[in-house]
């Protein structure tokens, strides 16, 4: 069986290209679903971020569409990335216990 | 089997009144929201929406709903209807929500805008997609009849909460979101954003149940 295709799509969650999944659902929209894989060893994890499109966008406005998105996405400072960046510091700036 | 969805009890659009005042030259710290007793200068803010079919051109709502107080993603665009009487199908849309704000009482200038969901997470296998930065007429969002299929013209993915410092910009202008002469200060009283529309885009695997209630925010200057 053919391993399912992906397309390298802008992730607005993980802030880069990643490989996105294709399907098309019952109501004929197009799905792409970002397969990153994220999370642990002992918890692995999928992005899954997904993004949709309408019934009957071909290749040529998809493409466009995408480049638009990416666009509009780039540069989101997401508010658990500002959390973990404070909690890194404080880590790296407060000496442990001894 | 397709499991049903409602969703967002409460979807607050909360104001955040970031209000830089500028009086006599000086500029008061972002983040301070002083008391001028002599000047009093206060903009009076709420949230509107349009709803149903696109009519007059620039084209806009045939309702226009005001003070606005929350966003519930449903399957109508009925203003009225509560959410758990339109739940979405996992898998589905909801219609396309056209809010904006709207501006009036006592001040010089609303300038700074931006708009990002600012708090809480949404669950697996929601989208929240939102609308493009307005910076003037040219990339103003243009109201069409809501409807429930993926809308492509909203390019922003509002799902993660964001630092409002990312959010998108917001333009200003007179007589109504749809109006042109959209910029991103205004003098005009009242004054009005472009439209802030957002439609949430399900997969089938979204949970059933109402989702967590998450935070919008507009956040502008007035001075």
């Amino acid at each position: 069986m053919n391993d399912p295709k992906t397309i390298k799509v802008f992730c607005a969650e993980q802030q880069v290209e990643t490989e996105h999944s294709i399907d098309i659902d019952g109501s004929g929209e197009i799905i792409l679903s970002c397969t990153a894989e994220i999370g642990t060893e002992e918890e692995p994890m999928t992005c899954s971020r997904s993004l949709k499109f309408a019934k009957g966008t071909d290749a040529k406005a998809l493409k466009k569409a995408l480049a638009a998105h990416k666009a509009a996405n780039e540069g989101q400072i997401s508010v658990a990335s500002i959390e973990a960046e404070k909690e890194k510091l404080i880590a790296e700036l407060v000496p442990d216990e001894e | 089997m397709n499991k049903i969805i409602n969703y967002i009890k409460a979807n607050k659009l909360n104001l955040s009144l970031v209000g830089v005042m500028a009086l006599f030259g000086s500029v008061i710290p972002h983040g301070a929201l002083a008391f001028l007793p002599m000047i009093g200068l206060t903009a009076t803010f709420e949230f509107n929406r349009d709803t149903g079919a696109a009519t007059g051109s620039p084209a806009k709502g045939t309702t226009r709903s005001t003070a606005v107080t929350d966003v519930n993603w449903k399957n109508t665009d009925t203003f009225g209807t509560a959410y758990s009487a339109a739940p979405i199908t996992a898998g589905n849309n909801s219609f396309d929500i056209w809010n904006f704000g709207k501006f009036s009482g006592s001040y010089n200038q609303i300038l700074a805008g931006l708009f990002a969901h600012t708090a809480t997470a949404f669950g697996t296998g929601l989208t929240l997609k939102g609308t493009p930065a307005c910076t003037g007429d040219g990339d103003r969002l243009l109201y069409t009849t809501p409807a429930a299929s993926a809308n492509a013209n909203l390019s922003v993915d509002m799902t993660s909460a964001i630092s409002i410092a990312s959010g998108v910009a917001v333009c200003f202008g007179a007589t109504g979101p749809e109006a042109t002469g959209k910029a991103s200060s205004t003098t005009a009283n009242p004054a009005y954003t472009n439209y802030l529309t957002t439609q949430l885009q399900t997969t089938t695997s979204a949970a059933p149940g109402d989702t967590a209630t998450v935070t919008l925010t507009l956040q502008y200057n007035e001075n």
